[in-house]
């Protein structure tokens, strides 16, 4: 059989969804293939499946005729396959060349041999445009310099497959430049088939021999990269293509509650006064952020991962500084300091990562959802338990939360833990709710269930809602008004939830790539 | 359908019984009313210490500046009523010293980042070398006899200490239960990122831990002072940090932060006066103390790491009843979880 690195038809499904369907791909030698797709679209399942950290139900990966079985981790080490994920695996405390070398240190005797290995790092480093030597702490390095000490280090051990997970996103443009001519010199010059995961499409036909493109876990692109242009790519990728999640909700159901006229009226006139306006937030992985918010709107926010979604909302609550720009909230100046200062502002949040910043797991569902309204039921100093637990157990009762809600929260299902923090969110009778990703990893009744919650506490309180998903129809059903960010920006526009489609957010996503083209 | 459940330190207390028990029947002396008194006055300066203990180590960290911190509260006590201070002043602006330390300890530990183990070791040797630098390394006698009265008065019969202790304990477990600084003391404690996202003010809450600490060594130092009526450079530099974080952790607050009480800390602290006491009333020699209370805590920190480790995985408390069906009984214990909640 010939060399490569052959993936035959691969499945992998996760409880109700198919991650990966029937997948077929091949990296041959001195060739690079460019793997592209959506958020969700199995970008990640794939390349993990391809490093052995993740087993695909069906299928087979062959690497270079040899292996007839699914690699484990140590197997596609051995056979070759290196991967550069996004979150670096270089551990700061140690030097560029105790880093390179690890697991593979040069001895004399049983010394380490120092010496040798500082030279070879300083010659790796040069050679690849590193401006490091080998005896600088990484923990020192840039972000970019790491980014590509990490590529070295595939090489360095004797990599045949080269898998990269977006190496280009921490980059500045000189670097990306840098970064791309040593992918070419590499397969050029060693033969090294490279996997590269990207979503810029300028880097992509600027350095791909061939083109695969992922779309709900299929294939639905897959041609030498000199035979399609952008719009081909785009349109694979963005598609049209009716998704699980389109059938599971019924666009009947929802129209019901939604009594207004969608397209016809004014935002100022379907919603109240504006609540929060962001006027050119930027700095601290923000790079231009206009938008505003009404009392009684669903504000939905699109984008790529690494847009800024995330750090806008954090930085809305006071999570994170504001560089430069400005908030305002019902009018006022509003510059949150901490997150203390949002929550006594009116503002709410439901983080993504419920386990490592949603909610205290000791605690129960009560005391966590009484946690930031302890000081309403204080009388000089003294807590009245009894009040609010008791309004606890009222807004948590209307959440329907299956599970013992005295128990610690961690005795909860994924679901349920979210229902409990909407819990608390209603706790606060906020003026602005901030939710990310609200419907992570909940399954599809609870999901529903949430959407009823985010609906109601809009049109009945009059709260103002910025929710960010990354499932476009989520958004095309939860949101009224739909706002996308790219790489950190975002220009206000707000698109009426009726008048845009599934396809057409997508676009707008990779709009800065297709203007550019 | 409330379930009754059994209060936490229910364990620790039967723990407790079992051993007082025990050396009841081996010990004719053990048993009077007259060693339970003189066990208990022993024990204050330790149950203080592991008071203080509890608050910080219920945010997670640890305070290993306490004992040395009675050494120094308990010089400069002695020092200041030398000065002509009269002994209420001068206890008052000890404690205040103590305190003082504490706060020192939380806004380093908050401020400048630096774990609390670290600081709070560095304070520790700044602590034990000031009253020796003050001192010269003598002992400082205190003259005014009214000052005895803190750790050898009594009231109704109850030693001073024993009841200054258990008024300071009940309201620490009062402050921490019923006030919102201290219910935000065990947020910290079990997640940190959450306590913040929830309106939790980390600066505020460090320090009051590590205040709360140094108030609490600054007790200690005072009761020592005042038993002896002369302040050693020396007090409070041996056992008494090993033994208060001892106490802390058999009665069930977590090294790991989030959870345990005063009341299981307070048992905690008459159970190592016990053992200690016992084994000195039956002539052990004193080298077995720090041998048998080294094992204790191994004991108690291991039965909070199981149930740790339990917590995050509920099917093994849940599975005695409930028989996995069929797909689910060949998947993980997580899989077959999700599978009956989601019925």
């Amino acid at each position: 059989m010939a060399a490569g690195l052959m993936v035959t038809s691969i499945s992998k499904t996760y409880g109700q969804t198919k991650a990966l369907t029937d997948v077929s791909l091949a990296i041959e030698p001195g060739r690079v293939v460019a793997l592209i797709g959506h958020n969700g679209a199995g970008k990640s399942t794939l390349l993990r499946a391809l490093s052995g950290a993740e087993v695909p139900d069906t299928g087979s990966i062959v690497v270079d005729g040899a292996a007839d079985q699914f690699l484990s981790p140590a197997d596609a080490t051995a056979v070759g396959i290196a991967c550069v994920y996004q979150e670096l695996s270089l551990i700061g405390e140690l030097t560029v060349a105790e880093n390179l070398f690890l697991g593979t240190e040069e001895t004399t005797g049983p010394l380490l041999n120092r010496k040798e290995m500082n030279r070879r790092a300083d010659e790796l480093c040069k050679e690849y445009g590193i401006p490091a030597r080998g005896t600088d702490l990484v923990s020192r390095l840039p972000v970019a310099q790491r980014q590509l000490l990490e590529v070295v280090r595939g090489i360095n051990r004797n990599a045949k497959y080269l898998l990269l997970d977006e190496p280009t996103t921490a980059l500045e443009q000189e670097q990306v430049e840098n970064l791309l001519d040593i992918i070419r010199r590499l397969t050029a010059e060693r033969g090294l088939g490279v996997l590269l995961v990207d979503h810029k499409l300028d880097e992509v036909f600027a350095i791909a021999d061939h083109i695969v493109g992922l779309s709900n876990g299929r294939i639905v692109l897959d041609s030498p990269a000199d035979t399609v242009d952008r719009l081909k790519v785009i349109d694979a990728i963005v598609g049209d293509h009716a998704t699980v999640d389109d059938s599971l909700f019924s666009h009947a159901e929802l129209s019901v509650e939604d009594l207004e006229v969608m397209d016809e009226a004014k935002r100022e006139d379907r919603f109240g006064d504006v609540v929060l306006a962001a006027e050119h937030l930027s700095g601290n992985g923000l790079a231009g952020v206009t938008l505003d918010v009404h009392a009684g709107e669903v504000l939905g926010i699109y984008g790529l991962i690494g847009a800024g979604r995330s750090r806008f909302l954090r930085t809305v609550y006071g999570a994170e500084p504001v560089a430069h720009g400005s908030l305002s909230l019902l009018g006022r100046p509003y510059a949150p300091k901490q997150p203390s200062d949002a929550i006594a502002s009116g503002v709410a949040f439901l983080s993504e990562e419920r386990k490592s910043d949603g909610f205290i797991p000791q605690m129960s569902s009560v005391d966590n959802a009484v946690l930031p309204v302890l000081g309403r039921y204080m009388k000089s100093g003294i807590l009245n338990w009894k009040a609010l637990r008791g309004s606890a157990r009222e807004i948590l009762s209307q959440v329907t939360i299956r599970g013992d809600i005295s128990n610690p929260i961690t005795s909860l299902s994924g679901g349920n833990q979210q229902k409990a923090l909407f819990a608390r969110a209603t706790l606060q009778g906020p003026k602005l709710l901030l939710l990310d990703e609200p419907t992570k990893g909940v399954d599809i009744g609870a999901k529903r269930e949430i959407h009823r919650i985010v609906k109601k506490l809009a049109r009945e309180q009059n709260v103002a809602v910025i929710v960010v998903s990354s499932e476009e129809e989520e958004l095309t059903m939860l949101a009224d008004t739909i706002v996308v960010f790219r790489h950190g920006s975002c220009d206000g526009v707000a698109y009426p939830r009726s008048g845009i489609t599934p396809a057409e957010l997508r676009e707008l996503a990779w709009a800065e790539t297709k203007e550019s083209a | 359908m409330k379930k009754w459940r059994l209060p936490e330190e229910t364990g620790i207390f039967a723990v407790l019984i079992v051993v007082a028990a025990v050396l009841s029947i081996m010990s004719p002396t053990f048993r009077t009313l007259d060693n339970g008194l003189v066990l208990l006055v022993n024990g204050t300066v330790i149950a203080f210490l592991a008071l203080g203990q509890t608050f910080v180590l219920l945010t997670g960290g640890i305070d290993l500046s306490t004992g040395a911190n009675v050494a120094m509260t308990g010089v400069v006590g002695a020092l200041f009523m030398q000065a002509g201070l009269p002994w209420p002043a001068a206890a008052v602006l000890a404690v205040a010293v103590g305190t003082l330390l504490g706060v020192a300890n939380g806004l380093l530990i908050h401020y400048l980042r630096i774990p609390p183990f670290i600081v709070t070791f560095s304070t520790q040797g700044v602590a034990l070398a000031i009253p020796l630098i003050i001192t010269g390394a003598n002992s400082v006698a205190v003259k005014d006899p009214g000052f005895s009265w803190i750790g050898q008065g009594r009231i109704a019969g109850i030693p001073l200490p024993v009841l200054l202790l258990a008024i300071a304990a009940v309201l620490a477990a009062l402050f921490l239960k019923m006030t919102r600084p201290g219910v935000h003391v065990y947020a910290y404690g079990g997640n940190k990122a959450a306590a913040r996202l929830s309106g939790v003010n980390l600066a505020r809450t460090t320090v009051l831990v590590y205040a709360v600490s140094g108030f609490c060594g600054g007790m200690g130092g005072l009761i020592a002072t005042s038993r002896l009526m002369v302040g050693f450079p020396s007090t409070g530099t041996g056992n008494e940090l090993f033994y208060s974080i001892a106490a802390a952790v058999v009665g069930g607050i977590s090294l790991f932060g989030g959870t345990g009480s005063v009341l299981g800390a307070m048992i905690g602290a008459v159970l190592i006066a016990v053992v200690s006491n016992g084994m000195n009333v039956l002539n052990v020699q004193s080298y077995w103390q720090s041998l048998v209370i080294g094992l204790i805590i191994l004991v108690g920190v291991s039965f909070d790491t199981l149930r740790r480790y339990r917590a995050g995985k509920p099917i093994l408390r849940r599975s005695t009843g409930a028989t996995p069906s069929g797909p689910a009984a060949s998947g993980s214990p997580s899989t077959s979880l999700s599978a009956q909640q989601r019925r």
